[in-house]
């Protein structure tokens, strides 16, 4: 119970990291700065995933609303990492890990491992996001380098995070 | 994880997330007007594709329908034209059948042979919708047969693959006829027979029923001269081949001659 208000807690930070990057931090057209990746990959793994679906819906809907966005975009691509999350956590790591709810550290799982996951979660999010973004309205090579530049700016991003933020709360 | 089967937890997941990223798409079309644009047009896009689907479904199983429709209108076309003909053939007559001398009727050929000496067909007409023995049964594509023996509801139809059939035949091009005759081997071929050797035949050439029978109207397109042969120094033989392909049939046309019974009648009459 404690451990879960510390990490409801560790959401709403990063909640107002969104709402600052949003407003303050200008990366240009083709980098789109975004902690709620973190946020949905980070929420309880014993939790079905129709409730993280809501929970993650909730957190892009609340950010949509916050940071002055198209309303939806952010909830959209949230449910969509939301619904993959489980079969990705599978896929990386053993479904020993999922059963026991933990994420594992890089120092339990590997650099190579961990970063593979975290980009593989940012991929489905931001191909979602930007997909319905650009709605066809972009050429492909500027999607795929909207895609490309988001994913890696957030991975650094995420890395950054969960190196200050959470290694120290584990 | 929870006492749930697992392929309820799936449902509900499916479920939720679909509720979830329509109610999404819904809130994003609803606050930009080029995502609402393109959201709009891909749904009438599905829209449009289902309807073709359904509409090509219906039309699928109404096909049975529509082919019976257009075999009557077949029938009805092919009664209108023979009226005509009649009517340009003798344009000083005070009198012309005003239906024609001929009248079709359509028929599914129920049960056929192909690989014999002596091939025949049923076929699912018989006195009940006027059939008689002696009618002809034709396609657009040629003559099928001569029906030898009905019942109620059938027809027994010796086919013109059959080697003790022959029918008369002319060719188009110079209105030289002769006798045509199924050899018994390539169904696809037959030969035609007592052509005199000043015909002008030529490879390519036309052959139709000569109408010199109360059975089958004249110029029914047969096939073509494939082959000229002499015989004994007097008469041509030559090879056609048929426009009939008789392992694909299945609607046929029997013709009736309504003046047949008073041709019958005088021919008998004249041979006494």
């Amino acid at each position: 119970m404690k451990d879960n208000w510390g990490r409801y807690v560790f959401f709403a930070a990063l909640l107002i990291i969104q709402i600052v990057l949003s407003g303050y931090v200008n990366l240009g057209p083709y980098i789109y700065l975004c902690c709620l990746p973190l946020i949905i990959i980070y929420l309880p793994l014993y939790q079905e995933t129709f409730i993280s679906m809501l929970i993650a819906f909730a957190f892009g809907l609340a950010v949509d609303v916050l940071c002055d966005g198209i309303v939806g975009l952010n909830a959209a691509a949230s449910v969509a990492l939301a619904a993959v999350r489980k079969p990705l956590f599978v896929a990386f790591f053993t479904r020993d890990n999922l059963e026991r709810a933990v994420l594992p550290t890089i120092s339990e799982s590997g650099v190579f491992k961990h970063i593979n996951f975290i980009f593989t979660s940012l991929l489905v999010y931001f191909l979602v996001y930007i997909c319905l973004d650009s709605v066809g309205m972009e050429s492909l090579q500027t999607t795929l380098l909207r895609l490309v530049l988001s994913c890696a700016a957030n991975l650094v991003l995420v890395l950054a995070i969960d190196y200050f933020m959470f290694n120290s709360r584990r | 994880m929870t006492g749930r089967p697992a392929l309820v937890r799936i449902a509900i997941n499916i479920v939720v997330f679909i509720a979830l990223e329509v109610l999404c798409l819904a809130m994003i079309a609803n606050n930009s007007v080029v995502q609402r644009y393109k959201i709009l047009g891909a749904i009438r896009e599905a829209q449009s594709a289902i309807w073709q689907k359904t509409s090509d479904i219906g039309s699928y199983f109404s096909l049975k329908k529509d082919n019976r429709l257009l075999v009557q209108e077949n029938v009805d076309l092919q009664r209108q034209l023979n009226m005509y003909k009649a009517m340009s053939a003798k344009p000083d007559t005070a009198f012309v059948h005003p239906a024609g001398l001929y009248s079709y009727m359509a028929a599914d050929i129920i049960k056929s042979t192909r690989g014999k000496q002596h091939n025949y067909m049923l076929i699912d007409k018989g006195t009940r919708a006027g059939v008689s023995e002696g009618m002809g049964v034709v396609t657009a594509n040629g003559i099928v047969g001569i029906i030898d023996a009905v019942s109620d509801n059938y027809s027994y139809v010796i086919s013109f693959l059959n080697t003790e059939q022959s029918v008369s035949a002319r060719l188009t091009k110079s209105d030289h006829f002769g006798l045509l005759r199924w050899e018994g081997v390539n169904p696809h071929k037959a030969t035609l027979t007592e052509i005199s050797l000043n015909c002008g035949a030529a490879v390519g050439d036309t052959v139709a029923t000569s109408g010199h029978s109360s059975i089958f109207p004249s110029d029914i397109p047969i096939g073509v001269v494939s082959k000229i042969k002499p015989v004994s120094g007097l008469y041509l033989s030559l090879e056609i081949d048929l426009f009939q392909d008789f392992n694909s049939l299945r609607h046929v046309y029997i013709v009736a001659n309504r003046d047949r019974k008073e041709i019958d009648e005088l021919e008998q009459g004249g041979e006494r």
